[in-house]
């Protein structure tokens, strides 16, 4: 009776599935393993476990301007792939030999289905276990510093009890300092961002390369934006952040929008268009930041708008960039580094809010190296080798030319 | 060493013992013919061999130690059937350490894969049987794993029970499950079932390789031929590496057929390997290379001349593998769109620029060379000293560039010449870039564009002959196609196209390659087969092979005596030659990444051996500037223009310090030189033209300007672009040596005194000039 019924749900799948492709989707419970899966749960693993049918509808156009090529045939819809990627899961659950995580969420399991490939999938699916368990340890590990924390507070409460009259300084005693909250900090930081908005110079990122990337650029790009966005606030002579060709449909906009939930917010400090920037800003002022033109910015401009392309190209180094720069005909330039930096290993497009920092750092102390210092990671530089006299004759040089330059700067 | 190696190659045939050879060889730190770039490049394969297994060693010893069953090491790795008792012994240990039966039997499985112990593991199944316990999923599917990757024989019925079992449990199957069970079921009779799930994996996505390859060597092994020659193609086309197991099963099953059907069946397969420019491993070749000699051919191991196309082994000459017209024209509209457009014109250009180019396209096309000034621009090794000088690099890099166009319209008079140049170099040393422009078109793209993609373009519009003059490998444009077919086909037409320059001081151009390497039947008699093979030490899947295997039809090859004769004589011959060596050690320092210059591995005894026998009465002289000259590859030698050769290069060691002389000297010669006698001197010309390049640039740093004649290029103009005013003389030689080339040698040593006094006299009157303008 078992084996006949197993056979039998067996072929309605096989059928359901291969022949006719717009079938409604039987997926099996993602929670139980092969072996669960008797007749006594089979009338609920059918009725209760139809995919949820509002896939949302996003997911299709992404499949459209993916650029990644699945191995998954096209011709199969969202739900049969739904259904494929569990099966995978299961069996690598089953086997016990790749790591998976126990249970996963409605984008996670969007996210596996897009990923090209099984290795790929094999990949996200160890690192969602990783997360996993990290996220069980780091809440042991609270629990137990939550007690040793309360321990040490009752022995303090002890010690004060038994203390003299005598005012004692200290933590958890008196104090000559106003205490400043966070809320107090974070109102003084958004003042200069006011501040900016009014009288500061503004700068754009350019949010029209979203057919460009993929998903896991796009998802980089809306933490990168999110970093400058803090990091302006902490400077004090911030930028005025312009988002231009921010189209809110778009998937860049969206993942944007979830690393940072208030910017759509009408009160938030960031100012949003849909529109592209030269119909915003003149051309003339506008300078667009690209780091295959030939140009470089020898001194940062007070007077100019500078634009910083959303694109963060994980897997090409394709100058789409100076293409958008070319056909607008906006000025372009980039930053100087192979002025003041003995480049090593490493690829000259910088990260968004590294760029960004260097722009904040020059614009507020005039030094390039200064900026380059602190925001470039030192492991892109070349470190002259002990006893290399031709290398460090040449940093010799560099220095005094780029002493020389700061200083410059500093006169004008 | 040399006969050393003509042993390891008439008599080991197996691969891996070959390879091993050859490997210890290298330790020893003999040179390994046929170039020495080779045998480094083996040592650096074999120590990364050693660094990637370290590796593994240490991935499998961490695993090993966090294993349940590590008392029971011994077991899992002995290859037997294990009594019942032991296994209870073994179930026991391991639910100590796990939770439940079925995660132990699991644990269990997971062991035997490790170990990849087929045998132990259909022992296991049948012991669950026994105690009727029922095997979970998990543990099924990763019995079908090692099913599909052992090798050992195993029980059929196992398998066909699990498959059986699993296919029912588990209700949607995905594409590693699918591709387990495809592989587990090659292994046993009822390997047609497999072509169900092959459709299922189609309709799911892309079909793996590894699923062509067992249905492949299934097919073969049943004698399915249809089946197995159709599965064989789509196996190709997947641009697998991995075809020893299916050569090995086409071997077993040529043995079953006749002779004349065993015959056609291996010339085939060989069609089958030129067709998709498939290229065997050393693992793969060792049973095809038995095979052949099975079927009655001659087998070698051989290398083939880089230039010429000869094989070292038989001396037969490879060829151009076809490309028909209609897959160009498909392959230059798809490079139109996918490389150069590439859906925005702004990336790579303008569309103002590309206009400006498709006009210059039809006007003046078709081109018969079309140059990347940049990339020959800047490849030329000078002394370090000069580098940091922006001014004289800039003039050095255009005189390189000059000296590649002198070269290639000195072999081709009517050659028409395109240079894709950037605006920056329009800056460069004014009188060389203006020459440049009457020798050939310039095309100017802006700083900002990518000019490689525009040259392809320029010679694909030109048709199947045009030369591109490139050291880049053109790997990113290849890959822009996205189509595996394109990409053959433009992998094919760039050998054919493509021509770099050496990395060597002053430049040269390496002569173009005469055939495309795949295999491909003989073009004398059509029996003879070459097959080119991956010997482990190329680097990239773009790379290609440089050695391999001559098939000769017994009937027609040479009996072995007269194989051994020449090979002997080959070997001295080689022996007496520097230049082998020297070109050798040229190619070693020359790390650069033109597909030329890494199949130019030297030792081209073939055509330049005869170039070379001249050359110890040279080097007894001392002339070191013939050293440079003699690795030039020469197309024809014979005595008189050696002798002749040797005279001029003494003179030109005699004149050296005298730039004055020298440069009066060189204008006559070149103006004779040029104009008369190109095809009879194509070196002694040589000659002229690099000693008149530096005599040209001499001549502008001491007078400061000349005139520059600006115009339509004539043989006649290309000369008169040397003479100032002054130094101008008649060309009286050039009727003379027309008649009777040998005069020139005669003529020109009763001339020097003249041209001494002549010379002076001009430098004489030119410093006068200098003097009393500076007044």
């Amino acid at each position: 009776m078992k084996a006949v019924l197993r056979t039998a749900l067996t072929r309605t799948f096989m059928r359901s599935y291969f022949d006719c492709p717009r079938a409604p989707c039987t997926a099996f419970p993602s929670t139980r393993p092969f072996s669960s899966i008797s007749p006594a749960n089979v009338r609920q693993l059918v009725t209760c476990y139809q995919a949820p049918r509002s896939v949302p509808s996003l997911l299709n156009a992404r499949y459209k301007n993916s650029w990644t090529q699945s191995d998954l045939a096209s011709t199969l819809t969202e739900e049969e792939k739904m259904t494929l990627v569990k099966a995978e899961y299961e069996l690598y659950r089953a086997e016990e030999e790749t790591q998976v995580p126990s249970s996963l969420t409605e984008n996670e399991w969007e996210e596996l289905a897009r990923l090209p490939g099984v290795s790929r999938r094999k990949k996200y699916l160890r690192f969602l276990y990783l997360n996993e368990m990290k996220s069980i340890n780091d809440k042991k590990k609270k629990l137990e510093r939550r007690k040793i924390s309360e321990a040490k507070y009752q022995q303090l409460q002890v010690e004060l009890k038994s203390e003299s009259a005598h005012i004692s300084y200290g933590l958890w005693r008196n104090s000559m300092f106003i205490k400043w909250s966070d809320q107090r900090v974070n109102t003084v930081d958004s003042h200069r961002v006011v501040q900016a908005k009014l009288f500061g110079q503004p700068i754009i990122f350019d949010y029209d390369f979203d057919e460009k990337m993929v998903a896991r650029e796009k998802k980089v790009l809306g933490t990168q934006v999110a970093e400058c966005i803090g990091m302006n606030r902490q400077y004090l002579d911030p930028f005025y952040i312009h988002f231009c060709n921010f189209r809110r449909e778009e998937e860049s906009a969206q993942l944007t929008i979830k690393s940072v939930p208030t910017l759509t917010n009408e009160d938030f400090l960031v100012d949003l268009h849909p529109d592209n920037f030269l119909e915003v800003f003149p051309r003339e002022k506008l300078v667009y930041l690209t780091p295959h033109c030939r140009e470089e910015v020898r001194e940062f401009d007070h007077d100019a708008v500078y634009i910083i392309g959303g694109l963060v190209d994980l897997r090409s180094d394709e100058p789409f960039t100076l293409a958008k720069a070319k056909r607008q005909r906006i000025k372009m330039q980039k930053l100087p580094l192979d002025r003041y930096l003995d480049w090593g290993t490493g690829r000259k497009s910088l990260t968004l809010n590294q760029i960004f920092g260097i722009l904040l750092e020059a614009k507020q102390h005039g030094s390039w190296t200064k900026a380059f210092a602190k925001y470039i990671p030192p492991r892109k530089l070349l470190k002259p080798q002990y006893g290399d006299a031709e290398a460090i004759k040449k940093k010799m040089r560099q220095k005094h030319t780029s002493r020389y330059s700061v200083e410059s700067l500093f006169k004008d | 060493m040399r006969v050393f190696w003509c042993k390891v190659y008439g008599k080991v045939f197996n691969g891996n013992l070959f390879h091993g050879v050859k490997l210890n060889a290298t330790n020893f730190g003999w040179k390994f013919s046929p170039g020495s770039t080779i045998s480094a490049q083996n040592r650096l394969f074999s120590y990364s061999c050693t660094a990637a297994q370290k590796a593994r060693d240490r991935e499998t010893e961490i695993l090993r130690k966090y294993s349940h069953f590590l008392q029971y090491e011994s077991v899992f790795q002995e290859k037997h059937e294990l009594p019942s008792e032991k296994w209870e012994e073994i179930m026991q240990h391991g639910l100590q350490k796990s939770s439940n039966t079925e995660q132990c039997i699991t644990n269990i499985m997971k062991e035997c894969r490790s170990s990849n112990n087929l045998k132990l593991a259909s022992s296991f199944l049948l012991y669950l049987k026994e105690i009727s316990h029922e095997p979970t999923t998990g543990c099924l599917a990763l019995f079908m794993d090692i099913c599909s990757q052992s090798q050992e024989e195993c029980d059929e019925a196992t398998i066909l029970s699990t498959y059986d079992e699993l296919s029912k449990r588990v209700p949607v199957q995905s594409m590693p499950l699918l591709v387990r069970m495809i592989g587990a079921l090659c292994r046993t009779s009822h390997w047609q079932q497999s072509h169900q799930l092959l459709q299922t994996i189609k309709k799911i996505g892309i079909v793996p390789s590894e699923v062509y390859e067992n249905m492949t060597v299934a097919a073969f092994c049943s004698g399915d031929t249809k089946n197995a020659w159709q599965l064989l193609c789509q196996l190709m086309n997947t641009q697998s590496k991995k075809f020893q197991r299916v050569v090995l099963a086409f071997a077993n099953y040529c043995t079953t057929l006749e002779k004349e059907d065993r015959k056609t069946a291996v010339i085939r397969f060989l069609q089958l390997l030129h067709k998709w420019q498939v290229f065997l491993d050393l693992e793969s070749l060792g049973p095809l290379s038995d095979l052949l000699k099975e079927v009655g051919w001659d087998v070698t191991m051989t290398t083939v001349n880089t230039y010429s196309g000869r094989c070292r082994s038989c001396g037969n000459i490879m060829d151009f593998s076809p490309i028909s017209p209609d897959t160009f024209t498909s392959l230059r509209k798809a490079f139109l769109e996918k490389v150069l457009k590439r859906g925005d014109i702004y990336v790579n250009s303008s569309p103002e620029e590309w206009q400006h180019f498709d006009r210059l396209l039809t006007v003046h096309a078709p081109f018969t060379h079309i140059l990347d000034g940049l990339n020959i621009a800047y490849r030329s090794s000078g002394p370090a000293h000069q580098r940091s000088k922006m001014l004289q690099q800039n003039r050095r890099m255009a005189a390189n560039l000059l000296s590649i166009v002198e070269q290639i319209i000195s072999d081709h008079p009517s050659a028409k010449l395109l240079i894709v140049c950037r605006a920056h170099m329009a800056k460069w040393h004014l009188p060389t870039m203006s020459r440049l422009h009457d020798l050939a078109h310039c095309h100017y793209l802006t700083d900002l564009s990518g000019d490689d993609s525009f040259i392809l373009y320029a010679a694909l519009y030109s048709g199947i002959d045009c030369k591109i003059i490139t050291s880049d490998q053109l790997r990113n444009h290849a890959s822009r196609l996205q189509d595996a077919e394109l990409q053959r086909v433009f992998k094919l037409w760039q050998q054919r196209a493509q021509q770099a320059t050496k990395f060597a001081h002053p430049i040269q151009l390496q002569p173009p390659r005469k055939f495309t390497t795949t295999s491909q039947p003989c073009r004398s008699d059509g029996l003879s087969w070459h097959i080119p093979y991956n010997d482990g030490s190329l680097e990239t899947s773009y790379d290609l092979p440089r050695t391999w295997l001559c098939a000769r039809h017994v009937s027609r090859s040479k009996s072995l005596d007269e194989l051994h004769v020449s090979r002997s004589k080959a070997s001295s011959a080689r022996h007496v030659s520097r230049s082998d060596d020297l070109s050798e050690r040229h190619v070693s320092r020359s790390d650069d990444l033109s597909v030329g210059a890494r199949h130019a591995t030297g030792g081209d005894m073939d055509e330049y051996g005869l170039a070379s026998s001249g050359l110890p009465h040279l080097n007894s002289r001392n002339c070191s500037i013939m050293e440079d000259e003699a690795n030039e590859p020469i197309a024809h030698v014979d005595e008189k223009y050696s002798s002749a050769r040797r005279v001029q290069s003494n003179r030109v060691l005699k004149e050296k310090p005298h730039s004055v002389f020298d440069k009066s000297i060189v204008e006559r010669k070149t103006s004779a030189g040029i104009t008369s006698l190109k095809d009879q001197f194509p070196v002694v010309k040589k000659n002229y033209r690099k000693t008149g390049v530096k005599g040209e640039n001499s001549l502008d740093a001491e007078t400061g300007s000349y005139v520059v004649k600006k115009g339509s290029r004539k043989t006649n103009d290309k000369t008169d672009y040397l003479h100032d005013g002054d130094l101008k003389q008649p060309n009286t030689q050039s009727s003379d040596t027309k008649k009777n080339p040998r005069n020139i040698k005669k003529k020109k040593e009763k001339e020097t005194p003249d041209e001494f006094d002549d010379a002076k006299k001009a430098a004489l009157k030119n410093k006068l000039n200098n003097l009393l303008r500076g007044l």
